[in-house]
């Protein structure tokens, strides 16, 4: 038997990056995946190519604006009327407006809060009271950032965000836990993702591998599988908490001091 | 002032932020004991403390030795009656990789500025325990908080303070003495003038800062009185960071970044590479 037989997860933002790997990294491992993404075409793909490894029966996708609860609502329906069930959610859907504080406007604040705050708290509360109605166990992780530990200048909403679902995931974490319901976040360091398209200018892919102690930056496999040990029984007794998976980047402030010369 | 009438204790008060506290908790009307290894220089302190008006008394002891700590504290209530509140500062820098660090260099650090913290603050804390008031402050480090490489015990010694403050106002701050501890950021001292000496360290270290410069010792002194003083009476338990704002600057540090104007981009191509710079310095 293998790791997630007989699990179903909904995975918003599933159409690219960390989530799509993710998405094909559950299924590969026997689980059954709904994929919400708001963008129609490449979610279909996604869907259609893990369809085609796996079997279509392993695979869904939903249209899915999660700021809009009424989305988030029929995504639950669809996934159980799908696949039976819920076990996991991922909240990696998330628009970037970048910006200086300064200057950002509201539109741009909106944006980042409804996708990546309202969205996480909208698409978690419904996939956690199916679960918690229907007492089925259940593993929700919220993708955050390394950017919510440490302010991330110039982007805009972002690290509040990214702050706050980490804060979200804990709240809900201690409010079910006695549901065997489990909510954690996932803090990603600098991750190749179509979202950081940036890392392709080899320049700054260079250089922010140097200021990473692992030297070098992840690829959406190495966070995969933490939110995929998180989804799974291995982390039965793991809520309410935070994981970096940033090659300690977090940690490594004084590695950027100049003149380390103590002899 | 607002520390008139009281008894203060400094370890590590001959020099550096544990000079400046002394001298900044004279100047707010406090009799000062300066506990120093270096008596030639905790006199010089004690002529700072007299020129703001105050008493002065200087103790030479070593504060990893728990007879010394007894002593600090003996004589201090024999001069000055009472105690009223402890700043511990008092540490030495052996730095090192981990990989050759001797077994006596971790020691010396620890023994300095972990345990020599503990018996301190324990030998002061039992006079202000039984008198219900007084309030403990540690001089930690942002290195308590960040993994400080290439600095031997001192990043472990210095969370291990942190922990130690807590634990003492979580202890004590039932029965009126507070423990909270102070987080400098980088400060031109004589611990570091060796490293500052060099300007363009200088101007790169002020330039990681979010604030663009390092700190002066009265700056962390004056986060160290506050602390002490009764302004803080709600504030326990606590740890607060006097840095610029590096501590959480991480991102600051990104490549490929202009950081707010200030053209402050942090690609290889601009800055020396610091890793690179490092395995040089090795």
């Amino acid at each position: 038997m293998s790791r997630f037989s007989d699990k179903v997860a909904i995975i918003t933002g599933g159409a690219s990056g960390i989530g799509k790997k993710t998405a094909e990294m559950f299924v590969e491992q026997g689980g059954k995946v709904l994929i919400g993404d708001i963008d129609e075409d490449a979610g279909k793909i996604v869907s259609l190519e893990i369809a085609k490894k796996f079997g279509k029966d392993s695979v869904s996708y939903i249209y899915l604006d999660v700021s809009n609860p009424e989305h988030c609502k029929s995504a639950v329906d669809f996934a159980i009327s799908e696949f039976g069930s819920i076990n996991c959610l991922l909240n990696s859907a998330i628009k970037m407006a970048p910006g200086m504080l300064k200057d950002l406007s509201l539109k741009d604040w909106n944006t980042m809060v409804n996708i990546g705050l309202t969205g996480t708290f909208l698409m978690t509360q419904a996939a956690g009271r199916w679960m918690i109605e229907n007492k089925t166990p259940g593993s929700i992780v919220n993708m955050s950032s390394i950017g919510g530990r440490q302010p991330y200048g110039m982007s805009g909403a972002y690290s509040t965000v990214k702050a706050a679902v980490i804060m979200l995931a804990e709240h809900f974490g201690i409010e079910w836990g006695g549901h065997n319901v489990r909510v954690n976040s996932i803090c990603a360091g600098h991750t190749e993702t179509p979202l950081t398209a940036y890392l392709k200018d080899p320049e700054i892919k260079k250089g922010r591998s140097e200021v990473t102690p692992l030297q070098r930056v992840a690829q959406p496999i190495d966070i995969a599988n933490g939110i995929l040990f998180l989804f799974s029984e291995e982390a039965d007794y793991i809520t309410a908490t935070a994981i970096d998976i940033d090659g300690g980047i977090t940690k490594s402030v004084m590695n950027h001091m100049p003149g380390r010369k103590w002899k | 002032m607002i520390l008139e009438g009281k008894t203060i204790i400094v370890t590590g008060g001959a020099s550096g932020i544990g000079r400046a506290t002394c001298v900044l908790a004279a100047r707010e009307g406090a009799s000062v004991a300066i506990a120093d290894i270096n008596r030639e220089m905790a006199e010089e302190t004690a002529r700072l403390v007299e020129v703001q008006g105050q008493a002065a008394l200087v103790i030479e002891m070593d504060t990893s030795k728990k007879a010394d700590a007894q002593r600090m504290v003996e004589e201090t209530v024999g001069t000055f009656g009472t105690i009223d509140g402890i700043v511990c500062s008092a540490i030495k820098l052996v730095p090192g990789k981990l990989e050759e660090l001797p077994e006596e260099d971790w020691d010396m650090v620890m023994d300095i500025g972990l345990k020599g913290y503990f018996l301190c603050a324990q030998a002061a804390g039992r006079v202000m325990l039984e008198k219900g008031s007084g309030s403990i402050v540690f001089v930690s480090s942002i290195g308590g908080v960040q993994a400080y490489n290439g600095a031997g015990a001192y990043s472990v010694c210095k969370a291990g303070a942190i922990m130690l403050g807590q634990l003492i106002g979580v202890e004590w701050g039932g029965r009126g003495v507070r423990g909270n501890t102070v987080c400098p950021g980088q400060v031109r001292t004589p611990m570091t003038e060796a490293m500052f000496k060099d300007p363009e360290i200088a101007a790169g270290r002020a330039a990681v800062v979010p604030m663009g410069r390092v700190g002066e010792p009265e700056e962390i002194a004056e986060a160290n009185i506050f602390l002490l003083s009764d302004r803080a009476s709600y504030i326990n338990a606590d740890f607060m960071q006097v840095d610029g704002g590096q501590a959480e600057s991480k991102m600051m540090h990104t490549p490929g970044r202009n950081w707010g104007g200030k053209k402050m981009n942090y690609s290889t191509s601009t800055v020396p590479n610091i890793t690179n710079k490092q395995k040089e310095d090795g």
